[in-house]
């Protein structure tokens, strides 16, 4: 225990610092003046007496700091010294402590930016307990169903399925199940008057938040009971839905609710800072007993293929998640072998399940700009290591006046480690000031980044944190030593002041500061190529054609279905709102549709043609869409073959559909599809059968990239009655403007919604805000790295300036001497552009390979251009060079206009 | 005043005297000591008094001793030193290693001379 009683001792010696001094002062007086006595009374006179005495004990200041080395904590004296030697020093000097500061404060605090943003996305488990125990049978960001037969990756489960596993659950603890996407619900209070308002639902099993191991902040949450059938109905709020629906009041709790036609009783609020595990945007959650009513569909519990369910599972201690993944799978050959319906082998040996952490949720943010984010931690770093080598030549320049200053210091005796600890702790010091005010740079910078990034802001509210502090504090601290150490090095050496003095100057030393330009150069080099090739895809992509007017076209989204119209009675509905339309001056036409282009949904499903071999009609995949009269005409596409939609195709007419192009070659090809037959499903089914009369051209409704896929566009007026599946309404009404849709947009949907009481017009855009959306994640990419590279540009020039003004100060001598010996400036002003210009050349020389090496990562991103492109490449080496060029434009001005006489004298 | 040169004290030698002087002799200022070991080793230690306050620091940080003010034999306001419990076990622990390597020496010694 000894080295405790030591640092205790220290410590205490630390606070009563003063104090011990004064003792020891006075100790040593006691002990002189006792030696004084001893040697008077040994016969001396008193003042060989004090010599004497002065002599035998020493130098009293050698006593005391010998003392000293003892008590206290030396080091952490003599940081607090170094640290207010290092304030001091940068005072002196504010314009490089503004300069080295700012352009710190810009590298760390876009650091700090991007990594709040990745704490926030990628960071963030679910609020429940040990989330690192729980998985996902499959993690997909998609929500819907899948009917019928399952081959390949499953991502959703049937009731069955789920049952099964939970009863074989040898790898997990407890399973829990919900529904993979969400229903949007009518809610309304019970015994209010209020109307009923929209809100998102979610059925879950009755195990749901025990699973999880939530504690309700109000009220109690879901248990196994709950989820029976004959159960009361009953249903949870998320918080955030409670606070901005019921503003916190806890009277509801036990009250019921009417949710889509049926009573639920309120039994709890869910935890604050619990979103749901999937989508973050859940209001409620129902068990999941109760979802065909809250669907308003037939049971799915009685389909054993019906596949809508998303699986969670609690792994048991010691079992891992690939021993568990493996089990699964067993399982799930065994579930498909048993089934009804009998699978080839070939579809058993394909399906799987992959297990996935699920400690954080399916959050589609994440998912979806995980990579770009990546991404963009990576630009934000070399963007930083670029500041550093801006800082460090500003370092070495500034070595050099204190050349002076560090030699007598040495000669005074100080050792090169203690310089090197002092010259470092200045560095750190300017690393802290640029962390602290890159914090604040980024605490406003973030929300801008996390809004271009992903759309909305609201990820990131709050988000510098305890976490999000300590990474600044140590990539300051990182980024300090690693602008500072060469410096430091450098700085110490003894022969320092020798070299001052000669005007030719150390080769070593420029050496190292050249090396920091060539580094600057090449890591702006391979940005600004990131940057292009950003800036081309987007490009290329805005530029697709998209095969419809999105221009002209005005969108109103309504919810016939919610409203409770049936399939028969939305014909009239249909009509109603299509002529209401049209009776408004400037609309050329107007039609309704499932849902507009490029809207984010689609609906997929396998067709079988009448008179084709029914055999693998598992390939035979179909987007469907479901469309007015005139509707080709009112979106711009052309019809290549047959006919459009049209008023003929009236309920309890014939079943008729418009194939696209893509459909047509590939299914039909080289024959005329017109008038052929196919029904959706297998096998073919003559009664449910549509006939084809038209083809159209092929447009993007889905991706600007991926190319498009066979569609059909079956006539909205002919749906039979019998399918109350919500897919089988019109959700958009479109509407084609011959002038600017802009002024038209609110007439349209005044007109609309007076259409008919209680079918509210929901939404009411332009149909080139989806176009958009489409693009922004690749505007953003663009827009970031374009912004950060041309960061990168500044701070390099900047560095080549710096460094340039110094080349040419140190040669002021050699340059008067060219001069005087009858070098015209021209040649002065070569002898500077080509030092610059081999920097340059080095640079890119090394940077090219980096480049290509690291535009493959973003390669996936890309759309249109190669990420080798030669053009881009060119490109960003001859921007780069006419950027160094300026750059030591007017140090080189300077040299061609140095006075021979004055440099010759200047030594 | 010429003396002859004196040997160098190792650090743990002057630790070990300072407590042997302060077993012997009791409680003493720092005066009192130096002057001590300078009378025992007769004058042959090198001991420049100053290097005895360090070391007084280092024994009082490792707890063998303890400091307090107090009054001199002439009247002077005076720090004294005093041996504390684990200084004496110390002591006695470090004086028998001493001795065995010393009998250990001279014995390598004698025999070498026998040899």
């Amino acid at each position: 225990m000894n080295w405790l009683h030591q640092i205790v001792f220290r410590l205490r010696a630390v606070l009563g610092k003063r104090k011990r001094d004064r003792v020891l002062d006075e100790e040593l007086q006691t002990h002189l003046a006792l030696l004084v006595e001893q040697n008077v009374a040994r016969g001396m006179s008193l003042e060989a007496a004090r010599r004497e005495a002065k002599l035998s004990l020493g130098g009293a200041d050698q006593i005391k700091e010998s003392v000293h080395d003892h008590r206290g904590l030396p080091f952490l004296e003599t940081f607090i010294q170094d640290l207010r030697f290092a304030l001091r020093m940068l005072r002196k000097s504010p314009g490089f402590t503004a300069v080295a500061v700012l352009t710190l404060a810009l590298g760390i605090g876009a650091n700090t930016a991007i990594f709040s943003l990745i704490n926030a996305v990628l960071l963030r488990t679910l609020p429940a307990a040990h989330p690192h125990e729980l998985v996902l049978f499959s993690e997909t960001p998609m929500g819907g169903a899948n009917s019928g037969e399952q081959t390949g990756h499953w991502m959703f489960f049937s009731n069955d399925n789920y049952t099964y596993f939970r009863d074989h659950s040898e790898s997990f603890k407890e399973m829990c199940a919900f529904q993979s996407g969400w229903t949007n619900l009518n809610l309304r209070l019970v015994g209010t008057s209020a109307r009923p308002e929209v809100a998102h639902g979610r059925v879950v099993s009755g195990n749901f938040f025990s699973l999880l191991g939530l504690n309700p902040s109000a009220g109690r949450l879901f248990t196994s009971q709950d989820d029976q059938l004959g159960a009361p109905p009953t249903v949870v709020l998320s918080y955030l839905y409670w606070i901005r629906r019921f503003h916190q009041d806890s009277s509801v709790i036990g009250n019921p609710a009417e949710i889509s036609g049926a009573t639920y009783t309120i039994i709890g609020i869910a935890p604050p800072g619990f979103f749901d595990i999937k989508y973050d945007r859940t209001d409620l959650w129902i068990p999941l007993a109760f979802q065909p009513q809250v669907m308003s569909t037939e049971s799915y519990a009685n389909d054993p293929q019906e596949y809508w369910l998303n699986i969670m599972a609690r792994l048991k201690p010691g079992v891992t998640l690939r021993k568990a993944q493996a089990v699964v799978n067993n399982q799930l050959k065994q579930i498909l072998a048993t089934q009804a319906h009998p699978e080839t082998v070939q579809q058993i040996a394909n399906s799987y399940i992959t297990l996935a952490p699920g400690a954080y949720g399916i959050s589609y943010i994440r998912i979806t700009y995980e990579e770009a984010i990546q991404v963009l931690a990576g630009i934000v770093a070399i963007v930083l290591l670029i500041a550093c080598a801006n800082v460090a030549n500003l370092l070495l320049s500034r070595s050099s006046a204190r050349a002076q200053e560090i030699s007598i210091r040495l000669s005074l005796g100080a050792t090169r480690a203690r310089l090197i600890r002092q010259l470092l702790t200045e560095s750190i010091l300017l690393a802290a000031l640029g962390g602290a005010f890159g914090i604040l740079g980024a605490r406003w910078g973030v929300e801008l980044l996390a809004s271009m990034v992903t759309g909305s802001s609201s990820i990131v509210k709050s988000s510098v944190n305890a976490r999000v502090l300590l990474f600044t504090a140590v990539v300051s601290l990182l980024a300090g030593i690693l602008f500072g150490l060469v410096p430091a090095l450098r700085s110490s050496r003894a022969d320092l002041a020798t070299q001052s003095k000669g005007s030719a100057g150390s080769r070593l030393r420029f050496g190292f500061a050249n090396g920091l330009v060539v580094f600057q150069i090449a890591a702006c080099l391979v940005l600004l190529i990131g940057a292009g090739l950003f800036l081309r895809t987007l490009q290329k992509l805005a530029d697709q054609v998209l095969g419809f007017d999105e221009d002209h076209i005005v969108v109103a989204r309504i919810d016939p279905w919610r409203a409770g119209y049936s399939p028969a009675q939305t014909p009239a509905l249909y009509q109603a709102l299509i002529d209401r339309a049209e009776a408004i001056p400037g609309v050329v036409s107007a039609t309704v549709s499932y849902t507009e282009p490029l809207s984010g949904s689609s609906w997929t499903s396998n067709f079988s043609i009448e008179g084709a071999p029914s055999g693998s009609w598992r390939d035979r995949i179909v987007h469907k869409e479901l469309v007015g009269p005139h509707y080709f005409e009112t979106e711009g596409i052309p019809i290549i073959l047959g006919r459009d939609i049209g008023p003929q195709d009236r309920p309890s007419g014939l079943l008729v559909t418009v194939i696209n192009e893509t459909m047509a070659k590939k299914f039909f090809p080289g024959a005329n599809p017109i008038g052929r037959r196919f029904s959706l499903g297998a096998p073919f089914n003559d009664k449910e059968a549509m006939t084809i009369v038209g083809v159209a051209a092929d447009a993007r409704f889905y991706s600007l990239r991926d190319p498009v896929p066979p569609m059909e566009f079956c006539a909205a007026f002919t749906v039979p009655d019998d399918s109350s599946h919500s897919a089988s309404y019109a959700q958009a009404v479109e509407v084609r403007v011959s002038g600017n849709p802009r002024g038209i947009a609110t007439e349209i949907r005044t007109a609309l919604s007076q259409v008919a009481a209680n079918l509210p017009v929901t939404d009411v855009f332009l149909l080139d805000k989806r176009v958009g959306e489409a693009l922004q994640q690749n505007r953003s990419a663009a827009e970031l790295s374009s912004a950060f590279g041309t960061l990168a540009l500044l701070l390099a020039c900047i560095g080549i300036y710096g460094t340039m003004s110094y080349r040419v100060s140190r040669r002021t001598h050699e340059i008067g001497i060219r001069l005087a010996l009858g070098a015209q400036p021209s040649d002065v002003l070569w002898l500077i552009a080509r030092e610059c210009l081999i920097l340059l050349a080095v640079g890119i020389f090394f940077g090219v390979p980096i480049a290509l090496a690291s535009t493959k990562i973003i390669a996936a991103q890309l759309f249109g251009v190669r990420a080798t492109d030669p053009w881009i490449f060119a490109g960003v080496a001859i921007l780069l060079t006419l950027v160094a060029l300026l750059a030591c434009y007017i140090p080189a001005r300077r040299a061609m206009k140095v006075d021979p006489m004055v440099a010759l004298r200047y030594e | 005043m010429i003396t002859a040169p004196k040997a160098e004290v190792l650090q743990g030698t002057l630790d070990l005297l300072v407590l042997k002087t302060l077993d012997t002799l009791g409680p003493l200022h720092g005066f009192g000591i130096a002057r001590r070991i300078q009378q025992i080793s007769e004058d042959a230690l090198l001991l420049n008094q100053g290097t005895l306050y360090p070391a007084l620091v280092r024994l009082e940080q490792r707890g063998w001793i303890r400091s307090k003010w107090g009054v001199s034999e002439n009247n002077r306001r005076a720090r004294y030193y005093s041996l504390t419990k684990a200084g004496r076990k110390h002591l006695t622990v470090e004086a028998q290693s001493w001795e065995r390597m010393a009998s250990i020496i001279t014995r390598v010694l004698a025999g070498a001379e026998e040899a």
